[in-house]
């Protein structure tokens, strides 16, 4: 085992900002706030700004899955019904509330929820389960996202009367007028914070990678439920400061980093630890990934924001087959990629389903082979640790020979 | 009975009977897939559009996709692998649920070169853009299929194919009434035969059978049964293979009720006269009975509930696609709804040609006796 290279302090920082989140959302009623359920690409700002704290039923279910408790929690929602087919998260978040298990203590009851489809349909399903469970509205936003048609005008005027229409069942809530200043003021926060993120992500095409991708996964929370507030922008302005000393240092994340490696898809939140240190036995850094990418871009124009969310939901986050090619074949370049990853993840069909059309892209295009193994986000039940280091291996020895024999 | 032999001669090799077709007519050949793709406009731009509903062929296909995609999807994607579906001149895919929209874009990507579309359909009803949105959709669908196939759709040919779909969708609802009614006139394997037909035949052809079928009357004699069937409500997608409604007559249910994709989502509206034919086919699409995919204006357990009642029916059963990810989410809420209101139901699952035969008859069976001893 090569010596494992010196934490990032910073990262320290996010036990207290997360149990200060959590404790926050507990009082929310007590400090004359509301509580929304959204799923990770929302406007959060928006809400921010009117008084509603957006809480992240996906988020909960990480913590669950990185404890080791999917097991435990899904029992619950399997006794109700729900088969192992849908995704782990919703498995997890529906067994959270059932059983009354959580490592954070439970999310409080929403007060109102909001989904859209511009990440998922799961989403949708699993909050209109939430919906009734609660007996609380659900505001669906719908997002036609267009694939590689290019720009559609009509969608786009569909789904920002549609985002008026929310401003309009928020004001209807908290019965009060959307205050625009204060929404620009959160945008700016929040554009800032992702500018960090952006540089953050960037400092990974260095040689050597003074972060993995694992440590932007145990990063992202803030950026996720506080994007917007002080709080995250000062955890980024703090990680981007330490991430530039190491960058200046040369303190690469994985000792005698010899791969840089794309990873495609969600982590595994359960063997983080595991995979990063088995990575790190073959010298090889995860640099890159299109999970934690879209938070660099998250920033909408203070001065037109409802048309910036409906262009984003539209654009930016279609993330279809073509155009997953194009960004890893960029990312190779920008940095200096030499393995591709693909975890065909059983809990995201909307990830998963065109993952071997995309290894086969890529492998075209840039003669290198990819790997392509099967697991879960969060069920050990649909993935075997053996069966992973073993695919693992075969890639590496296969990486080690085009390597010497170019 | 001379339809039903043509019926299932359909039903045993659709693939075959389509390729037989296309040479016959030399027309165009459009694979759509489930649900609510307007075939209206298809046929109007002189194109005959056929639902993709799977192939016992499909079975030793390759090709890389994973097998947590519901057999919809992997069936089709085989097929294509297999050259079976070679005689396609185009595909849409409506995208409703993630797997669908993934692979339109597979799709696209293995047969570049062919007419393709991802109809993006609304899926929340209530919006003040919905309306709008999806007229301007339809529009785009259509100028896609004029300019794919150098072809003008004109406003009065759409409302003669809206006319000749509409007379299908009145038949086959008038005969679901009918057998509803009487119990004799219909066995339940015959009357999904016909609906699934109508899915895989031009309109023409299958409204003269359809005409034939009516012209028998009130007491069919395909369904000689002497005691009273157990009436349910069917929910789910599509009930594949359609032998487990073979099943469903020998233990003695009526299917009385659906929620069906392949189903009563396929017929049970009809198109009004509006003037502009996409702003009545947009009309139309807001009001059809509940599916899981859309935001509707009704709830599922509402529309189930109002029918058992109304119908007075007995039982539910639920028949589900595995993987399928939408019906899943409903489903336990749903059952808690029945039971609730004190209504038996009986969940099945299966994949397209390939389920557990034996287990299902038994569970019908068992399912069928409890609620004959209830009466």
């Amino acid at each position: 085992m090569k010596e494992a290279s010196a934490p990032i302090q910073s990262l320290s920082m996010l036990k207290e900002i997360n149990s200060q989140y959590y404790e926050e959302i507990r009082h929310a009623h007590e400090l004359g706030k509301k509580i929304v359920y959204v799923n990770v690409f929302s406007p959060a700002e928006l809400f921010y700004a009117m008084d509603i704290i957006p809480v992240y039923p996906e988020n909960h279910s990480v913590f669950l899955q990185a404890r080791k408790m999917t097991e435990e929690v899904t029992r619950y929602s399997e006794a109700e019904g729900y088969l192992r087919d849908i995704c782990s998260y919703a498995l997890c978040d529906i067994g959270s509330i059932y059983s009354g298990i959580s490592p954070v203590g439970g999310l409080p009851k929403p007060d109102l929820l909001y989904t859209s489809n511009c990440q998922c349909g799961t989403m949708t399903k699993w909050f209109e389960v939430l919906s009734r469970h609660y007996n609380v509205p659900l505001f669906l936003l719908d997002v036609p996202q267009p694939g590689n048609k290019g720009f559609d005008p009509n969608a786009f005027e569909y789904v920002k009367k549609q985002m008026e229409e929310l401003v309009t069942f928020l004001e209807g809530i908290t019965r009060k007028s959307l205050d625009r200043d204060r929404l620009k003021r959160v945008l700016q926060v929040s554009g800032e914070t992702c500018g960090y993120w952006k540089d953050i992500l960037d400092s990974a095409a260095q040689v050597p990678a003074p972060l993995t991708v694992f440590d932007q996964f145990i990063a992202m929370a803030p950026i996720v439920s506080q994007r917007g507030l002080p709080v995250a922008l000062d955890f980024y302005r703090k990680l981007r400061s330490e991430i530039e000393e190491r960058v200046r240092s040369k303190i690469g994340a994985v000792p005698g980093e010899r791969y840089r490696l794309y990873w495609d898809n969600l982590p595994i939140w359960r063997e983080l630890r595991w995979l990063s240190e088995l990575l790190a036995s073959f010298g090889a850094c995860l640099a890159a990934t299109i999970y934690t990418l879209p938070w660099t871009s998250l920033g909408v124009d203070p001065a037109n924001p409802l048309e910036g969310w409906a262009n984003q939901y539209l654009v930016y986050f279609d993330w279809h087959l073509e155009r997953r090619v194009k960004l890893i074949l960029e990312l190779k370049e920008r940095y200096r990629l030499n393995g591709f990853i693909y975890h065909l993840n059983r809990s995201c069909k909307m990830l998963s389903l065109a993952a071997h059309e995309i290894k086969k892209a890529v492998a075209e295009a840039t003669g290198i082979p990819g790997l392509v193994f099967d697991a879960d986000h969060g069920d050990p039940r649909f993935y075997s640790l053996d069966q992973i280091r073993h695919h693992l291996e075969i890639y590496f020895e296969m990486l080690s020979h085009l390597e010497s024999s170019r | 009975m001379e339809w039903v032999e043509r019926i299932q001669s359909v039903l045993k090799d659709p693939l075959q009977f389509v390729r037989d077709l296309k040479a016959e007519n030399d027309q165009r050949v459009i694979g759509i897939f489930l649900p609510d793709v307007p075939e209206e406009l298809i046929d109007a731009s002189g194109a005959f559009p056929v639902t993709l509903l799977g192939g016992e062929k499909a079975a030793g296909g390759i090709g890389s996709i994973p097998s947590f995609a519901c057999s919809l999807i992997t069936h089709s994607f085989w097929q294509a692998t297999l050259s079976e579906l070679d005689f396609l001149d185009g595909l849409v895919i409506p995208h409703l649920c993630d797997s669908s929209r993934a692979f339109f874009h597979i799709w696209q990507r293995n047969f570049p070169a062919q007419f393709s579309d991802l109809l993006r359909l609304p899926k929340k009803l209530n919006s003040q853009g919905t309306k709008s949105y999806l007229v301007g959709e339809l529009r785009r669908f259509k100028e896609g299929l004029e300019k794919a196939f150098g072809v003008n759709i004109s406003n009065e040919g759409l409302w003669k194919s809206i006319d000749l779909y509409n007379e299908n969708r009145r038949y086959l609802k008038t005969i679901q009434t009918r057998r509803s009614q009487n119990f004799h006139s219909m066995s339940n394997y015959d009357f999904f035969s016909l609906v699934k037909s109508s899915m895989l035949m031009p309109k023409g052809e299958h409204n003269q059978i359809l005409r034939k079928v009516l012209a028998h009357g009130e007491s069919f004699p395909v369904n000689p049964r002497s005691t009273p069937p157990v009436r349910v409500f069917l929910s789910g997608k599509l009930v594949e293979p359609l032998e487990i409604f073979r099943w469903m007559d020998e233990v003695g249910f009526l299917v009385a009720g659906d929620d069906l994709a392949v189903g009563s989502r396929y017929f049970s509206y009809e198109i009004e006269d509006e003037g502009d034919a996409l702003s009545a086919l947009a009309q139309s699409y807001l009001q059809r009975i509940p599916n899981a995919l859309v935001e509707g204006p009704e709830d599922r357990l509402s529309f189930m509930l109002k029918k058992v009642r109304e119908d007075g029916l007995q039982g539910v059963i639920f028949v589900h696609l595995k993987f399928c990810e939408p019906l899943i989410f409903d489903y336990p809420d749903l059952k808690k709804g029945l039971d609730r209101e004190g209504i038996p139901n009986l969940f099945i699952e299966t994949e397209l040609h390939s389920c557990a035969a034996g287990q299902i008859k038994t569970r019908l069976q068992a399912f069928a006796e409890m609620l004959g001893s209830k009466e």
